[in-house]
């Protein structure tokens, strides 16, 4: 009955929306503060680009931003001796800034030329999704975990390489298994003759802690090697903006997604996902629409943070006080002879000062807005519809952090799931996301991505090394506007091209 | 007549100077003699640390140990030395952490060393970033460091000669190879790739990283005032916490060595050499002379303030003995360590609000 209420009033407020069809707004040609009053100013190109917090904030925040920076590059130790404990038992780095290298993009593994396949060691910027995968979509309700993948068994939905000392005797310093990387090459060729290398990386595994030899078959088994596992790689992601991003208008964003852009291919929709602050206030249908992680799988700023605090570096904290392992053999082995302090391992004001850091990294303003290159690229990318999916603006809405309440930014996304074709596809479902569907990226500060850290990659994996090779991958609901774009002249595609470097 | 000359060699150095190099001069200086020539005397000190280590596994006695010491010591100059200009491939390789993750992990590394494991360099790539590098080589090399900084040699066991001579030998090859990025080939996965020294000197439209002169530059800068701010509100505040109480021993950067106040200074010495030019016997263009062409009187005051923030760290030091991990603990000692915090964040809000803006007069 709940259930239908909820429906009910969701397809009230859709009717409602409807009505005010959004326009994409052309100011964004010329807009130089990205944020708003958030936005900080660089006169040229520097790594300490995304590093700043947002200009508006008052200095009670400054000091709470400062705190959660240095808890950022904190490296966790699994030393209950020391200050920053908590790390592990498994995990997939130290600190949140070895993924979010200077609250930028992440890059993966240098793979040497004269080498095939590279191991995943400490210090990457990517790990492993991994789930169940039967092509079912279950009903929303407590017991499908409102949606939620669905674990591999003896594993989690996550699999974490890495592992403290003592969590695998036989291979020291691995968690879960190993991870393997290498990458299948190809080539893009435009209409007009010019070619493109591309690159996507491939990932094998070995050395699952289940791993036995199975001598009928003669091979060598792990709940983890079963046809039904599904694995995405997921990069490190920009840190800028995201308090912002919270505060756009579910409203807004429902209203993107009843558009009409069947003309296009295009239909955007919105992911309805657990949160984690509804269910600590037991709240009976603890889901809300999500807006971050890669498939908009978590609903906020402080759900994603902390879930990463203790899925990547295993640290539990009040929203996530269970290790991420718990409940699998290789926990209750790890387990077996040792006092494990009690309590969740992040104080809640370590805990919190990481979701404000979070949330309050501000982003950097545009550059070269009146170059003429830029102008026209700004246009092309209008006339090309990549404003269909990267929506240019919003108002904001009322957000706890004041600073953040009814700001015109420009973060060039519609906050939707897209389906974005085979090539990028990862398989898994997560929540209303299917196995092709990607939310759209944020472009704002994507033209800094390369001087924070110049091996960063592009897309959900990294793959893209260019802005250029982003563009390429775009299938699906994104083959319309790749079409466009690939059919211009060279000259305009550099003009786009650099208009979203002017990002 | 002596007074004479050493006014004429004054006026000689100032004109030189006034002379005003362009950025593509302060560029091309700072990149080769400067960023090149630190990663090279880095990866020479590692390998005399390395052959240190191997000699003393094989022939441990006092002296044997004293030259290992020193040599640690040694290596540790060039790399703190480099800390202004962590960009490139120290960073885009992830090498930084590979050579100097801190806090170490004791724990684990108890642990491997109380086991029947056989360690190798493959054994010990394999661990975490912090169960190798500097840190790892100073807590076997020096021991525990709260009270002392010396070992006997008869306290080394077999085990952690073998753990040192693995993690020497990592630390020799990966230095090794952020030499060869800058020097050869920055992006092993393309053998065409230069080295990145050509890459940094050579901005412009086609250059991967650099689209102008200006914007090398104000990586300099931004180097620099990077390296200023995490000597002061890391690895100096952090320590110290916000009273005795509160300070922790643990979070201190080469604890075990007392080598603290002399890598800080050394991180200071990095922002001198990018600013003046000067490394080791060569002299040539650096920062300063781009805001000598704007503000001379900044221009030299902005140096004094760097040797005064050098100066200020070394006065850390306690009298009594001791490092700066024993200075935090006396109310003295961490007066002296806030002086020097001033000192270094004046600076930096000098680099930042006066120095910066000089790229764009």
């Amino acid at each position: 009955m709940k259930a239908w209420i909820a429906i009910l009033s969701l397809k009230l407020i859709m009717v409602e929306v409807a009505l005010a069809a959004p326009q994409i707004n052309m100011d964004y040609v010329r807009a130089i503060k990205t944020g708003g009053d958030t936005t900080v100013f660089f006169k040229g190109e520097s790594v300490q680009a995304f590093r700043n917090p947002a200009a508006n904030l008052s200095e009670d925040d400054i000091r709470r931003h400062l705190s959660g920076d240095a808890l950022f590059e904190r490296n966790f130790s699994d030393d209950t001796n020391r200050f920053e404990y908590g790390l592990g038992p498994v995990f997939n780095n130290t600190s949140c800034n070895a993924c979010h290298s200077k609250d930028g993009r992440g890059a993966l593994p240098v793979i040497p030329f004269n080498q095939e396949w590279v191991q995943l060691k400490q210090n990457e910027a990517v790990f492993l999704r991994i789930s169940i995968e039967d092509g079912i979509q279950r009903p929303k309700n407590a017991q499908n975990k409102w949606g939620a993948p669905v674990p591999v068994p003896g594993f989690s939905d996550q699999l974490f390489h890495l592992g403290s000392m003592g969590v695998r005797e036989d291979i020291p310093g691995s968690g879960q298994a190993q991870v393997w990387m290498k990458y299948e090459k190809s080539t893009f060729t435009y209409p007009d003759g010019e070619v493109v290398n591309l690159r996507k990386p491939l990932f094998k595994v070995t050395g699952a802690y289940d791993e036995y030899f199975d001598s009928v078959t003669g091979q060598t088994r792990s709940r983890l090697y079963e046809n039904d596992v599904k694995m995405g790689a997921r990069i490190g992601t920009p840190m800028i903006g995201l308090g912002l991003l919270e505060a756009i208008k579910e409203s807004d964003i429902l209203a993107l997604a009843a558009r009409d852009l069947s003309d296009e291919g295009v239909s955007g929709k919105p992911n309805y996902v657990i949160d984690i602050e509804k269910v600590l206030a037991n709240n009976p249908y603890p889901v809300s629409m999500g807006r971050f992680g890669l498939k908009n799988n978590t609903p906020s700023v402080m759900h994603q943070s902390l879930g990463a605090l203790r899925g990547d570096i295993g640290v539990t904290n009040y929203a996530f006080p269970d290790e991420s392992i718990v409940g699998t053999i290789l926990y209750d082995i790890f387990k077996n002879g040792r006092t494990l302090p009690m309590g969740v391992e992040a104080p809640r004001e370590v805990a919190d000062d990481i979701v404000f850091y979070s949330q309050t990294l501000a982003v950097p303003s545009r550059r070269n807005v009146d170059e003429a290159e830029v102008v026209r690229g700004a246009e092309l990318f209008h006339q090309v519809s990549c404003t269909s999916c990267h929506q240019p603006s919003y108002v904001t809405g009322p957000h706890q952090i004041a600073a953040f309440s009814n700001q015109k930014i420009y973060p060039y996304t519609d906050m939707l799931l897209h389906d974005m074709g085979d090539g990028l596809a990862d398989g898994r479902q997560d929540f209303d996301a299917t196995g092709r569907e990607w939310k759209t990226r944020p472009l704002w500060g994507i033209g800094q991505t390369q001087t924070i850290n110049p091996r960063a990659g592009f897309l959900h994996d990294g793959r893209a090394r260019t802005i250029e090779e982003a563009i390429l991958w775009h299938g699906g609901e994104g083959e319309y506007s790749k079409n466009k774009f690939t059919r211009l002249p060279k000259a305009d595609r550099t003009a786009l091209i650099h208009f979203i470097k002017s990002l | 007549m002596k007074a004479l000359k050493m006014m004429l060699a004054a006026f000689a150095f100032v004109g030189a100077t006034a002379q005003a190099a362009t950025n593509q001069e302060i560029i091309n200086h700072v990149s080769y003699n400067v960023i090149l020539a630190t990663y090279n005397d880095l990866a020479g000190a590692t390998a005399k640390l390395k052959s240190a280590v191997d000699t003393l596994a094989a022939n441990p006695n006092q002296a044997n140990l004293d030259q290992a010491q020193a040599a640690w010591r040694a290596a540790r100059i060039p790399w703190e030395s480099s800390e202004a200009f962590l960009f490139g491939p120290v960073d885009s390789l992830g090498i930084d952490p590979l050579l100097d993750t801190w806090p170490l992990n004791k724990l684990d590394l108890d642990a491997v060393l109380a086991s029947n494991r056989t360690i190798t360099t493959d054994f010990v790539r394999a661990l975490g970033t912090n169960l190798q590098g500097f840190h790892t080589i100073e807590y076997l090399l020096f021991g525990e460091g709260k009270t002392s900084n010396t070992k006997a040699v008869s306290a080394f066991t077999a085990k952690q000669f073998e753990y040192l001579k693995a993690t020497s030998a990592l630390l020799a090859e990966h230095t090794a190879y952020l030499a060869h990025s800058w020097s050869t080939n920055y992006d092993p996965e393309n053998p065409s790739a230069p080295g990145y020294v050509t890459v940094i000197s050579k901005p412009g439209f086609d250059n991967p990283f650099y689209s102008s002169d200006r914007a090398v530059m104000e990586e300099f800068i931004q180097g620099m005032m990077g390296i200023v701010d995490e000597v002061a509100n890391g690895k100096m505040s952090d320590p110290m916490g916000a009273d005795i109480g509160s300070a922790n021993m643990a979070l201190v950067e080469s604890p075990f060595a007392w080598n603290s106040l002399n890598d800080f200074t050394n991180n200071v010495r990095s922002v001198y050499s990018i600013y003046t030019g000067h490394y080791r016997s060569s002299k040539g263009p650096g920062v300063k002379a781009l805001v000598e062409k704007v503000n001379p009187a900044l221009a030299a005051q902005v140096e004094q303030d760097i040797l005064n923030c050098m100066q200020l760290i070394q006065a850390i030091r306690p009298a009594n003995g001791g490092d700066f991990g024993q200075a935090i603990f006396t109310q003295d000692g961490r007066a002296r360590t806030q002086a020097a915090i001033d000192a270094l964040n004046a600076l930096h809000t000098k680099l930042e609000s006066e120095v910066l803006p000089t790229l764009d007069m």
